[in-house]
């Protein structure tokens, strides 16, 4: 039976913070820049422009049939053979999130734009709106309303994907745990705790939803 | 003086021929009535008149220049022609003042002080100017088929397109959305009006036309069309439009 022991984890309390700044650094990057991002995308699924609907719908097929991870583990390590330059692991762990959120949400603002009565494009029409003047006064405003939970949910997954950037050994909490774990051999403890903070957080954010 | 003029417009959607070359000219002050059996193509040469359709064929004249296909094109038309829906489309995020105000703020790029007074003159003018402040979701649909009139009027419109305004409404509501209707045309505004008030149309209506299959199928004024028809199939429409009237 094992004898459990936190006091190791707790010694460690400041990599493990060190970790949880990076998971929020992370999050924060691909909340922004994956759901603001979705949006031109979800507009350009929305268009019956081939010139608009043809490349965004390959990128959204693209970024939603293939995992996250290998797309990180390929931006970290394949793509600087292809290209006379590397990045870092935050670059692209947030490059893989992102483009794989910005994909999903991609599909939450089209579906939610299509799903706003064809009257209301006609009542703004009808007063001389441009199409874009109609989609940022009276569409969107009326979408995000609808939006919002799908989102949340994307938000939450977000911050729980963030831990794929400990593939490319970025400094986050699972990365961290590794560390500890590896140093203190209680990998029982050091998971655990990463999933109690990982709990911690999200657990609010989640009550949003409802 | 012709503010409108319309040559062999044309509608098809699929394989379904919903306007057949409709020639029109609409002079200014004139209030026409826009009648016909459902599916005779009314509402569609509404919608293209203010291209919410596009014509397939066939040319809509503003002030004698024939408008192109160009958004910008459309986009300065719309504002010069406006439209009430059957169905009101007010903007639910806003209130009453907010739709009204909504194209002078955003098309009109007009200041906001400014705006809300220009709105809530229009909301005086229908009878709301104590409901500026609620919400679509707030107003019986009588209130919101007027906002939906103070809305389209404060664009000060050259010509005003009703796609049969009181047909959404329950019966006892229907007297003040034609009441605010027939004020308008005591201004001497311009409009065309698609509807299935026979009666209003007979007493407000300078012209009223009859649409079958897509064309105009005889029109003349109210005492000639609604009272002494001289086709048969405007016979028959009026007939059993008064099949059940006291």
């Amino acid at each position: 039976m094992h004898q459990w022991d936190f006091s190791s984890v707790l010694d460690n309390t400041d990599a493990l913070a060190a970790g949880a700044v990076g998971t929020l650094r992370i999050f924060a990057i691909c909340l922004v820049a994956g759901l603001g991002l979705g949006l031109p995308v979800g507009l350009c699924r929305y268009s019956r422009r081939r010139l608009f609907y043809w490349p965004s719908t390959a990128f959204v097929e693209f970024f939603r049939n293939t995992p996250v991870l290998v797309q990180i583990i390929w931006f970290y390590f394949a793509l600087p053979i292809l290209v006379p330059f590397s990045i870092s692991p935050l670059a692209a762990a947030s490059l893989g999130i992102s483009l794989n959120s910005a994909a999903f949400s991609a599909e939450i603002y089209r579906a939610g734009i299509q799903s706003i009565d064809r009257g209301q494009w006609d009542g703004a029409r009808a007063l001389g709106m441009t199409w874009l003047q109609a989609m940022r006064r009276i569409i969107l405003p009326q979408a995000l309303k609808r939006m919002t939970p799908a989102l949340t949910n994307r938000a939450i997954e977000i911050f729980k994907m963030s831990t794929l950037a400990s593939a490319v050994a970025y400094v986050e909490l699972l990365q961290q745990a590794k560390l500890i774990a590896s140093l203190n051999f209680n990998p029982i403890e050091a998971y655990t705790a990463v999933a109690v903070i990982f709990f911690v957080f999200l657990w609010p954010l989640v009550q949003l939803t409802y | 003086m012709t503010i409108l003029g319309v040559r062999g417009l044309t509608k098809r959607f699929g394989g379904n021929e919903v306007l057949r070359g409709i020639d029109l000219d609409v002079e200014k002050g004139e209030r026409i009535a826009v009648l016909g059996a459902s599916g005779s193509g009314k509402s569609t040469l509404l919608r293209c008149l203010n291209f919410m359709e596009m014509p397939d064929a066939g040319t809509v004249a503003l002030d004698g220049r024939v408008v192109g296909r160009r958004e910008a094109e459309l986009v300065q038309v719309r504002q010069r022609v406006g439209m009430v829906f059957q169905q009101f489309n007010l903007f639910p995020h806003m209130t009453a003042l907010g739709n009204v105000m909504e194209g002078l703020r955003t098309v009109r790029r007009m200041g906001r002080a400014e705006a809300a007074a220009r709105a809530e003159q229009e909301l005086a003018r229908v009878g709301l100017a104590d409901k500026a402040g609620h919400y679509p979701a707030h107003l019986s649909g009588g209130q919101k088929q007027r906002v939906a009139i103070a809305r389209a009027l404060a664009m000060d419109p050259e010509l005003l397109l009703f796609d049969e305004p009181t047909s959404a409404l329950d019966p006892e509501l229907v007297g003040e959305v034609l009441g605010v209707i027939r004020s308008l045309a005591e201004e001497g505004r311009t409009m065309l009006l698609v509807t299935h008030e026979l009666g209003f149309a007979y007493h407000v209506a300078t012209r009223v036309l009859f649409l079958a299959d897509g064309t105009i199928h005889e029109q003349g004024s109210p005492d000639e069309v609604l009272k002494h028809p001289r086709r048969e199939r405007t016979q028959a429409f009026l007939a059993r439009h008064k099949e059940f009237s006291l």
